[in-house]
């Protein structure tokens, strides 16, 4: 709706100036059925995030899966890529769209097999046996220029081991098992995995987000292969217009 | 859209005049559609010696505000950001991690005002999505594949974004009630109650929480901030002190490697 200024000498009355802004007034202030029939409010009604409707970034990027369960065999030198969202050529993100992009990463490691054998049977030092922990794995968050090129985001890398719940030796309600062993033999891990970074989007653009888990040359023994198992994985990409601020 | 509109409707007993006509309607009307106005265009600013307004030179003094370093102070949204720059991420073999900061035991939680997990910062004053996005390890620092694995336990954690020194509940990962937490004291540890030639066995001192060697975890809370100076940090807490030691020599301790922070201002 453009305003249009009232000038010196208009005639008006009431009823002229309330229908010019009668269909603004409702679009503000009336909620309608269609607007909170799927628990959200309009976006007149909230901050926006994401830039105005029509232009290129009014929308957020998302790739999911609640569904599918992953598998996938992890050798030292290669890598299982949980997820990855690749941009639309019209939604390609650019310093002169956006200068901030909230990324927000989410998945489930379901469980770790080494060498197709469940975890409890490692064939790990005699000390490690009873720490199943120490398996150590490394995800990496990278963005996709607009060559296809894959950068790591270096400060949203992190390590990530499978939790207590495997053991070696399940535990007896009269003895002493191992430390946090389940009642019964369990290989599951079910390790959710949370990662949030901010982008600056500079030259290079952002055309996509990958993560991925690799192997880690830390903990692992010998050089046969891991069985890598990921479900429930999520990529959101929140484009905004905002002042950075940083150290 | 955050206020009431139109702000004073327009009635048969309303005196009416051109001014506050435009003004009641003109700022509405230009953001519902979109206009550009002072708010997200650059102005060339204030002389720094005199502190009168400079005039406009060239239409890059009026750069539209989507470019990084254009936006104008009040812009709607403002984001801040500490992240630990130099984090070695922590699998290589290395002797030595890199950039890992090391967060000592304690019976209440445990800060550390360095980058990424610490900011002081002034804010304008509204609500603020608050982000801590870390990776947290509990097992020996310095043992890089080796076979002493002793001290390589995790858990026992509650984690949550502090605010002025104060916890904020709404952040809190873990269960934030230690009374629901079982531990044996140190006495019953030191007994051997605790663990077995150095691997902890199944009542160990300390429990619940957030579990594991290596957590990626993420801490976030939206809330309301007094205009002015605030210090947002990441709280760590090994409950009952969990990890400190069970072995002589293999003393484990927090420790924190990549790390990011970040608060978004949504002004209105």
């Amino acid at each position: 709706m453009a305003y249009d200024y009232l000038k010196d000498g208009t005639p008006f009355v009431a009823d002229e100036l309330n229908s010019r802004f009668k269909s603004e007034t409702f679009n503000l202030n009336t909620v309608v059925p269609e607007e909170i029939k799927s628990g959200a409010f309009g976006p007149q009604h909230l901050p926006s995030l994401v830039g105005n409707a029509g232009e290129s970034l009014s929308k957020m990027f998302r790739k999911n899966s609640v569904t599918t369960q992953f598998t996938r065999t992890l050798a030292s030198a290669s890598a299982h890529v949980v997820a990855e969202l690749t941009l639309t050529d019209a939604d390609q993100i650019d310093e002169t769209k956006a200068n901030a992009v909230i990324v927000l990463i989410n998945f489930q490691l379901n469980r770790i097999e080494y060498n197709g054998t469940e975890f409890g049977d490692l064939s790990l030092p005699t000390n490690r046996n009873p720490v199943e922990d120490t398996a150590v794995l490394r995800v990496e968050v990278e963005f996709i220029t607009s060559t296809g090129a894959y950068v790591v985001i270096p400060q949203a890398t992190r390590v990530i081991s499978p939790g207590m719940t495997m053991t070696n030796n399940a535990i007896s309600k009269n003895t002493s098992g191992d430390f946090m062993s389940s009642l019964t033999k369990d290989k599951l891990s079910h390790k959710d995995v949370a990662i949030r970074t901010v982008l600056k989007p500079g030259n290079l653009g952002i055309y996509g987000i990958r993560v991925r888990i690799l192997a880690s040359t830390y903990g692992l023994v010998g050089a046969a292969d891991w069985d890598i198992y990921t479900d429930k994985h999520n990529i959101t990409l929140i484009p905004i217009q905002a002042k950075l601020v940083e150290t | 859209m955050a206020w009431k509109y139109p702000k004073r409707p327009i009635t048969g007993s309303y005196v009416i005049d051109i001014d506050p006509i435009n003004q009641n309607f003109l700022a509405v009307a230009e953001e519902s559609t979109g206009y550009l106005n002072e708010h997200n265009l650059k102005g060339p600013g204030l002389n720094l010696t005199t502190g009168e307004q400079q005039e406009v030179l060239a239409a890059t003094d009026l750069m539209v505000t989507r470019t990084s370093g254009q936006l104008v102070d009040d812009i709607g949204f403002r984001l801040h950001r500490t992240m630990k720059t130099n984090a070695n991420p922590s699998d290589d073999s290395l002797a030595t991690p890199t950039g890992w900061t090391e967060l000592r035991a304690s019976d209440f939680y445990v800060t550390k005002a360095v980058d990424g997990l610490s900011m002081t910062r002034t804010f304008v004053g509204g609500m603020v999505w608050i982000c801590a996005s870390f990776n947290l390890h509990n097992h020996q620092a310095y043992d890089r594949g080796s076979t002493s694995v002793l001290g390589e336990k995790g858990f026992g954690y509650n984690l949550a974004i502090e605010v002025d020194g104060a916890i904020v509940p709404e952040s809190l990962l873990g269960t934030g009630d230690v009374t629901q937490e079982f531990f044996g004291n140190e006495d019953f540890a030191a007994a051997g109650g605790g663990h077995v030639n150095g691997n902890i066995q199944a009542r160990p001192r300390g429990g619940g929480g957030v579990n594991g060697a290596r957590n990626a975890i993420v801490l976030d809370a939206v809330m309301y901030l007094a205009p002015g100076e605030h210090t947002i940090r990441v709280a760590v807490q090994s409950i009952r002190n969990s990890a400190l030691g069970f072995g002589a020599g293999y003393t484990s301790k927090t420790y924190i490697s990549t790390a990011e922070l970040f608060a978004l201002e949504m002004l209105r």
